[in-house]
C-alpha cells in the first residue's frame, strides 16, 4: 500500500541524456512570439557542464545576462556539480556561434535554487531585473535549451504564486522541460518575471520569481563583494538556516490531530503541509477482509535541491494503520511486523550521506506503549545536517495498529531530536 | 610354512578382496584351473608364473613368459623375485601380497558408540517409529509456522507448498548424505538422515522464535544477535556430526571433532563474506520489525526519556562516521 501514495514532487529541469519523447505539434507561432524571440534571444545562452576527465558534458542548463559586465544568472542545480565536486567539472557557456568558455560561479542561493555566474564578457545586450507587476492569465514567454534541441520559446500564463509554500515560486502554465532550467521567464515587452526551475508535467511548470534574482544579484554587485572561497561552506550556511526557519517552530503549537481508525494521529502541521490519504482492505471477496489498511501521508513541496540523490527540508509524515477481525494474533503480529519493518527510508548515494544508523527501543511515551525507531545518517559534504527517519508503532492490540512515520531530511540534529521527542508525545489511541 | 596370498581390490591400497592360505612352494599361479592359486583375469596368462624355494630356502616368484610379466611397484617389470611378508605384485590386472601368518595384528578398535552392526537395544530416536515420529513433528512445526505468519487469504495454500517445498529440500539432502553411507556403510538409511533434517529444522525454528520474542522484549540488547550466530553454527555443527553418525563408523569424538571444524569453516567463509562486504555502501537501513501482539504489561519498557538519551548515542555513532571521513 505504501508504494500507492502519491507522490507529486515536481522533476528539476536539468537535462541529461535521454532519448527522444513524442512532442505536441503547435500551433502556427504568433507575430509576437517571434518578436520576442527575435528581441530578446540573444541574452541567453546555453551552459554546460563538463566532467574534466571524459572532457565531455554530464548535464546542460540555461542561463541569460543579467548585467552589462557579463553576470549571468542560472539555477543552482544547473550548476551544483560543480560546487559539490570542485575538481571533477567546470562550468561552459556556449556562445551562439558555438565556442565555449569556461565560466566561473559567484554566488548561489540554493534555497530558491539560483546562482549567478561570472562569464568574464560584457554583454552586448541583458535584462534588467525588476518588479513586474502582473495578473494572473496574463501571457509569459519562457526560454531555454529543452533536452539540447537549441534555443526555444514556450508561451504560457501567468498562475501566479504557489498558495502553500514557504517559498514563493510562480505556477507558470507551460510547457518547459529539461534543459530550460536557468532560463528566463519574460513579458513581451521583455521584463523578467522569474527563472525556469521545475516542472510536474502538463503544462504545469514552476518559476523563481524574480524577486529572489534580483536580491542575489544586489547581493554581488555590492561594493567589497567577494565571492566566496568556498562555495560549498556557503551552501552549508544556507541550508543550515534553512531547516532552522523550516523545521524550528514545528509541532511547538500544539498541531491538528484527527481520528484515523482507532487511532489520533498528527495532521497538517504547519501550512505549508499538504496531506493525502487512502483506504484499502487485503482482498475484495464480498465477506470481511482479512484486514483493513488506511493511510494518511502529508508532505510539502519545499524541498531544496542539494544534489542529484539528496534534497534538504523534506518533511513527511506517514501514518499507516491496520485492522482486522479475521487474522488470529500470531498473524496479526506478523502483518503489523511487515508493515513496520518495511524500509522505507530515503535512498542515497554514498558521496552525500553516511550509511544509516538505527536505534529501536520499546518506550514509555506520553499517552501508549509503543516500539520507537530512530534512523539517522549524515550529511557528508554539508556539517551539521542529517537525515532522520522515526518509525513509531503503537503496542498492545492484537488486531489493531498504527505505524507512524515521520522523515525529516537535511535537518539539524536538535531539530531531528526535538521533533522525534514531540512525534512520540502525539502517537495515541483515539 | 603355508603362504597367505591376498588378492587386493583394484584401485584401493591395502584392502583386500580375497585372502588365500595356500600350502608351501613349490606352487603355480595362472587362469587355467590346474593352477594352485587361479586368477579370473583376461590379462593373466594360463600359467603365469610359479613359486619356488630357492637354494637357501628363500620363496621365489618366477615368470612362464607370460604375455603381461610380473610387475611391482618399486622395479617395473621382473622375471624373478623374491617373495617376502608385505611384497606387492601386479599380474595382469590384479594386485597380490603376500603375507606371513606368523605377523602380529594390531588391538581391536573399541567401537565408541558406532552403531554399525550392533547388538545393543537400539534407543528411541534410532528406531524407524521415533524417527518417523520425529519428521511428523517437524512438518507439523512447518505447518504451524507457516499457518501462523499467514495474512492473506489462502492460507491451506501457503501451507501446503510451504511443505512441498520443506520436504523437497529434506529429500535431496538426506538422499546425498544415504548416498554417502552407501559407500561407506554399505547401507542408506534414508529415513535416518530425513529425521535429522527434520530435527534440524525444528531446532531452526526454535532458535528463529527464541530471537524473534528477544528483539521484540528487549530491543537494546545487540548481544542476541551474535548469539543467534553462534547457535545457528553450533547447530550446523551438530547436524554433520549426527549426519556422520548414520553414515559412517565413526567414533562420537570424531564426528563431533569433524562437525566442529565443517561449523568453523562456515563461520570463518561468513566473516570473509562479512569482511569483505563491510566496505560496501547501502542506502538500506537495517532495524528490527519485529512487534508481538501482547498485553503491554509484558513488554520493559524505557522512558522518553532514556530513549532520548539512547539517541543522543545514535548521534555519536553516526557523527562518528563522519569524522572517520574527514581524515
Amino acid at each position: 500500500m505504501l508504494s500507492r501514495l502519491t507522490r507529486t514532487l515536481a522533476i528539476i529541469l536539468l537535462a541529461t541524456l535521454s532519448g527522444p519523447r513524442l512532442v505536441a505539434a503547435q500551433d502556427e507561432p504568433r507575430e509576437a512570439t517571434s518578436t520576442v524571440f527575435a528581441r530578446y534571444s540573444d541574452r541567453i545562452l546555453k551552459i554546460q557542464i563538463i566532467e574534466t576527465s571524459s572532457n565531455a558534458k554530464v548535464s546542460i542548463g540555461t542561463g541569460f545576462f543579467v548585467s552589462a559586465d557579463g553576470l549571468m544568472l542560472t539555477n543552482y542545480h544547473v550548476i551544483s556539480d560543480r560546487v559539490q565536486e570542485r575538481e571533477d567539472h567546470r562550468v561552459e557557456i556556449v556562445e551562439a556561434d558555438g565556442s565555449t568558455r569556461a565560466v566561473e560561479v559567484v554566488a548561489v542561493d540554493v534555497v530558491h535554487d539560483l546562482a549567478i555566474l561570472r562569464t568574464g564578457r560584457p554583454a552586448s545586450s541583458h535584462f534588467t531585473l525588476g518588479a513586474v507587476a502582473l495578473r494572473q492569465g496574463e501571457r509569459l514567454y519562457s526560454l531555454g535549451h529543452p533536452s539540447d534541441l537549441g534555443l526555444s520559446i514556450v508561451e504560457g500564463t501567468y498562475n501566479g504564486n504557489l498558495q502553500h509554500t514557504l517559498y514563493p515560486k510562480i505556477h507558470f502554465t507551460g510547457s518547459i522541460n529539461p534543459g530550460m532550467s536557468g532560463g528566463p521567464a519574460i513579458t513581451n515587452a521583455g521584463r523578467v518575471v522569474g527563472v525556469n526551475v521545475s516542472t510536474m508535467g502538463e503544462q504545469r511548470s514552476f518559476l523563481v520569481p524574480e524577486t529572489q534574482a534580483t536580491a542575489l544579484l544586489a547581493r554581488v554587485q555590492a561594493s567589497g563583494f567577494k565571492p566566496a572561497a568556498d562555495l560549498l561552506t556557503e551552501v552549508a550556511a544556507q541550508l543550515r538556516d534553512y531547516q532552522q526557519a523550516y523545521l524550528g517552530r514545528l509541532f511547538e503549537d500544539e498541531p491538528r490531530m484527527v481520528d484515523f481508525g482507532p487511532f489520533r494521529v498528527i495532521t497538517d502541521p504547519a501550512p505549508v503541509f499538504r496531506c493525502w490519504g487512502g483506504a484499502d482492505r487485503s482482498d475484495d471477496r464480498d465477506d470481511e477482509p482479512m484486514y483493513h489498511e488506511i493511510w494518511h501521508r502529508c508532505g510539502t513541496d519545499d524541498d531544496v535541491f542539494i544534489a542529484d540523490d539528496q534534497r534538504s527540508g523534506v518533511v513527511e509524515l506517514v501514518h499507516v494503520a491496520v485492522t482486522s477481525a479475521r487474522l488470529n494474533p500470531a498473524q496479526f503480529g506478523a502483518l503489523y511486523s511487515a508493515r513496520f519493518g518495511f524500509d522505507d527510508t530515503p535512498d542515497g548515494d554514498e558521496k552525500h550521506v553516511t550509511v544509516w544508523k538505527c536505534t529501536t527501543r520499546n518506550v514509555a511515551a506520553a499517552r501508549t506503549p509503543v516500539r520507537a525507531v530512530l534512523c539517522l545518517r549524515g550529511l557528508k559534504k554539508i556539517p551539521g545536517l542529517y537525515d532522520g527517519v522515526l518509525k513509531v508503532a503503537v503496542l498492545g492490540r492484537s488486531n489493531a495498529g498504527l505505524v507512524s512515520t515521520l522523515t525529516l531530511s537535511g535537518a539539524s540534529w536538535e531539530n531531528i531530536e526535538r521533533l522525534t521527542n514531540r512525534y512520540l508525545e502525539r502517537v495515541a489511541w483515539r | 610354512m603355508a603362504l597367505i596370498v591376498e588378492v587386493l581390490r583394484h584401485g584401493r591400497s591395502g584392502e583386500v578382496r580375497e585372502r588365500m592360505r595356500v600350502g608351501d612352494a613349490p606352487l603355480t599361479i595362472g587362469r587355467a584351473l590346474d593352477n594352485t592359486i587361479v586368477l579370473d583375469d583376461p590379462h593373466v596368462d594360463a600359467h603365469h608364473a610359479r613359486l619356488v624355494r630357492d637354494a637357501e630356502g628363500a620363496v621365489v616368484i618366477e615368470d612362464l613368459g607370460s604375455v603381461n610379466r610380473i610387475e611391482t611397484r618399486a622395479d617395473g617389470h621382473r622375471d624373478r623375485l623374491t617373495i617376502a611378508h608385505g611384497v606387492t605384485i601386479v599380474l595382469g590386472r590384479t594386485t597380490l601380497r603376500f603375507r606371513d601368518e606368523q605377523v602380529v595384528v594390531p588391538a581391536a578398535i573399541p567401537l565408541h558408540g558406532a552403531t554399525v552392526d550392533r547388538e545393543l537395544p537400539l534407543r528411541w530416536y534410532e528406531r524407524t517409529t521415533g524417527r518417523v515420529g520425529i519428521v511428523a513433528a517437524a512438518l507439523a512445526l512447518a505447518a504451524l509456522d507457516t499457518w501462523l505468519a499467514a495474512t492473506e487469504r489462502g492460507a491451506g495454500s501457503a501451507v501446503f507448498s510451504a511443505l512441498l517445498v520443506g520436504s523437497a529440500i529434506a529429500i535431496v539432502w538426506a538422499g546425498v548424505w544415504a548416498i554417502a553411507a552407501r559407500v561407506v556403510l554399505g547401507q542408506f538409511r534414508f529415513l535416518a538422515h530425513v529425521a535429522v533434517f527434520a530435527l534440524a529444522f525444528a531446532a531452526f525454528a526454535v532458535i528463529n522464535l527464541v530471537d524473534d520474542w528477544f528483539s521484540f522484549l528487549f530491543p537494546s540488547f545487540t548481544v542476541f544477535a551474535p548469539i543467534k550466530g553462534l547457535a545457528l553454527v553450533v547447530l550446523f555443527a551438530a547436524v554433520i556430526a549426527w549426519h556422520l553418525g548414520s553414515a559412517t563408523s565413526l567414533g562420537r569424538p570424531q564426528r563431533w571433532r569433524i562437525g566442529a571444524v565443517a561449523g568453523i569453516i562456515v563461520l570463518a567463509l561468513l566473516g570473509v563474506s562479512g569482511a569483505l562486504e563491510d566496505d560496501a555502501f547501502t542506502a538500506a537501513a537495517e532495524f528490527s520489525g519485529v512487534i508481538k501482539p501482547v498485553s503491554t504489561r509484558l513488554v520493559p519498557t524505557e522512558t522518553a526519556e532514556e530513549f532520548s538519551k539512547s539517541i543522543t548515542d545514535l548521534r555519536s555513532e553516526v557523527d562518528s562516521l563522519l569524522v572517520v571521513r574527514d581524515r
